[in-house]
């Protein structure tokens, strides 16, 4: 049997101003070593969610487990230690003045020896492609720079749970795909587990599983392949279909044949170069 | 009145006379013409946020000058003749936090207005009315800016600077952090911006979707040069171009690409991904 790492029963959240609940009876798990993305509309819960599961907020009904510990008001430094998170903004994560005092923080925290922590600093710097700021201020960078001292600071700790919110929407397109690389390899390595909040639909065919919310429920907890096959009305969520479905749907809609199945870019040319070739 | 837009040997060095200067801008030269939508793209770094920064005087040349419709910003230009300058220069910033301050949304909106000595009424006809546009909810209004979710802060951004009315637009990554709905929703409504009331928009974007379908011209930074300045179309049909500056192609361009080396050739090029697809379903149709 699977590994669960994280197991959410029932929960429930509301903002002390608010009328109604920003997570609304959500219950999922998620085993040792996988990748999972969370989508939803902005404002539908992700980053409550996320803060419930580190224990910055404190639920107001249901249960969350982590890595066999149930969070109580007790255990929050161990279960703190099991997660890492980088924020959606980078600029509310940094403590330090220097890029590599900050990336050092999390591991000064857990008490490394200081040679071994330089050198984790160092590596963990160069595999972000920010080692030449490593005397920088950190708020002194550049947004994309930002979100990858950011992110080295994470992955200098390897933490049992990494979880990303939105953490390379500031990145140009090769950097975030070095990114996603970088985490997926680490992933795979060490066996961590992946929670990442995203709004773009071409990072979420990476995962292993996608949790689809709506003001603060569960809509989906399903394959990325099958996610849009099962929707609807996907506007109702805030997504936006991808382009060789849109075109497959659209091709329906005009009469042609062509199967109801989730298709990638690759496998609509190849059936509108077949179509028109034997026409 | 002529809002164009003239930057003259400009050169932008953070830091000076400290271990960390660093040359972000090297020698622009550009110019952008009133009532065109632009789009600023490059690699992470390379300068984007500097210079446009430098549109609305927030940071001045190193060497230089910089000219807005009327306005001159040089090295020495004086702080205090600058009111006029941002009234006319909208800025959205990169990250949206850095630009909320009020107790509430309404308040935060209305900071801009209230500056212009505007009336109650006036402005709570602008407070509905780019809350509306930007798609935040009444709900949200007398909230604290600081308890919304990452998206709705950015729409409030964006809100604070429309309810300005600025002839000059700039954004810094206005998508980023929003639902792909929103993304598209704010895209439609620059655009209209631009269209309907001539307002010049500057857009920074990672985004080539984007920015392949909604600009008029694209200006390429690397390393704090600007290397290239062009019409879309001529920067995404030229892969080598896109190697070059390391620039993503957008989907209608590697779709319509894929279809062409299995000799599917379609007579237009479509940047826009709707009309490509009514271009491949009507070409489908006629066979
Ligand atoms: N500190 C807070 N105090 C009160 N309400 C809050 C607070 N933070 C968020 N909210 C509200 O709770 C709801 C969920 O917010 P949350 O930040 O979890 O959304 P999200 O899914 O992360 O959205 P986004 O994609 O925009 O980041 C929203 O309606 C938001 O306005
Ligand atoms: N306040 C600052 N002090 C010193 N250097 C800075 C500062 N802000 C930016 N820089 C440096 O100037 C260069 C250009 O930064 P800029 O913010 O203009 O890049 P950008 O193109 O907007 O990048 P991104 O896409 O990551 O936002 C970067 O190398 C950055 O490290
Ligand atoms: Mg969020
Ligand atoms: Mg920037």
């Amino acid at each position: 049997m699977a590994d669960k790492i994280i197991d959410v029963k029932n929960l429930n959240f509301k903002y002390d101003d608010s009328n109604k609940n920003a997570i609304n009876d959500l219950s999922f798990s998620i085993n040792k070593g996988e990748w999972v993305s969370i989508i939803g509309k902005n404002g539908s819960g992700k980053t409550t969610l996320i803060n419930l599961l580190d224990g910055l907020i404190k639920s107001n009904k249901g249960k969350i487990i982590v890595d066999s510990l149930e969070i109580n008001n007790k255990n929050l430094d161990e279960i703190r230690d099991k997660i890492g998170i980088v924020f959606q903004n980078p600029l509310n994560q940094f403590v330090s003045s220097t890029v590599k005092e900050d990336v050092a923080f999390g591991l000064e925290n857990r008490q490394y020896e200081t040679s071994k922590m330089h050198k984790i600093v160092d590596r963990s710097l160069m595999e972000v492609d920010m080692f030449k700021y490593k005397d920088n201020n950190p708020s002194k960078l550049s947004g994309g720079q930002q979100q990858r001292v950011a992110l080295a600071g994470v992955i200098a700790i390897l933490p049992k749970i990494i979880i990303l919110d939105e953490s390379t929407s500031m990145l140009d397109p090769k950097a975030k795909k070095m990114i996603i690389n970088l985490i997926n390899k680490l992933r795979i390595k060490n066996n961590l587990t992946v929670l990442s909040i995203t709004h773009d639909m071409n990072e979420i065919q990476y995962s292993d599983r996608v949790i689809l919310l709506k003001d603060g429920t569960m809509i989906k907890n399903v394959s990325p392949l099958r996610l849009f096959n099962e929707l609807d009305n996907v506007e109702n969520y805030g997504l936006e279909v991808p382009f060789a479905e849109k075109l497959r749907l659209k091709l329906q809609e005009n009469g042609f044949n062509i199967s109801n199945d989730y298709i990638n870019n690759e496998e609509i040319v190849k059936w509108i170069t077949q179509y028109y070739s034997k026409m | 009145m002529d809002n164009s837009i003239l930057f003259k040997n400009v050169t932008y060095k953070y830091q000076t006379n400290t271990p960390f200067q660093h040359t972000a801008l090297d020698n622009i030269n550009l110019k952008i013409k009133p009532g065109s939508f632009v789009s600023i793209v490059g690699k992470t770094g390379s300068g984007k946020s500097t210079l446009i920064k430098h549109i609305n005087a927030l940071l001045k040349p190193n060497s230089g000058t910089i000219n807005v419709g009327e306005f001159t910003i040089k090295p020495n230009t004086n702080n205090k003749n600058l009111k006029k300058l941002r009234r006319k220069v909208g800025m959205v910033f990169q990250f949206p936090e850095q630009q909320l301050f009020a107790n509430t949304v309404k308040e935060d909106i209305s900071f801009g207005p209230l500056n212009f000595g505007f009336n109650k009424e006036k402005i709570s006809n602008i407070i509905n009315k780019v809350s509306n546009l930007v798609g935040i909810d009444d709900s949200l209004l007398n909230k604290s800016p600081f308890e919304l979710s990452g998206g709705q802060q950015r729409r409030v951004a964006i809100a604070d600077v429309l309810a300005t009315n600025p002839e000059i637009l700039i954004l810094d990554e206005p998508t980023a952090g929003l639902d792909p709905e929103g993304k598209k929703f704010i895209m439609t409504l620059l655009k209209q911006l631009n269209e309907n009331q001539n307002i010049t928009i500057i857009l920074v974007s990672h985004q080539m979707d984007d920015v392949a379908k909604y600009s008029d011209e694209v200006i390429v930074m690397q390393d704090g040069k600007l290397v290239q300045q062009c019409y879309p179309d001529e920067l995404f049909t030229n892969v080598n171009l896109l190697k070059k500056y390391d620039l993503q192609m957008p989907i209608s361009v590697k779709i319509n690409l894929m279809l062409n080396e299995k000799d599917f050739k379609l007579n237009d090029l479509h940047l826009d991904e709707d009309e490509l697809i009514d271009a491949i379903i009507n070409k489908l149709k006629e066979c």
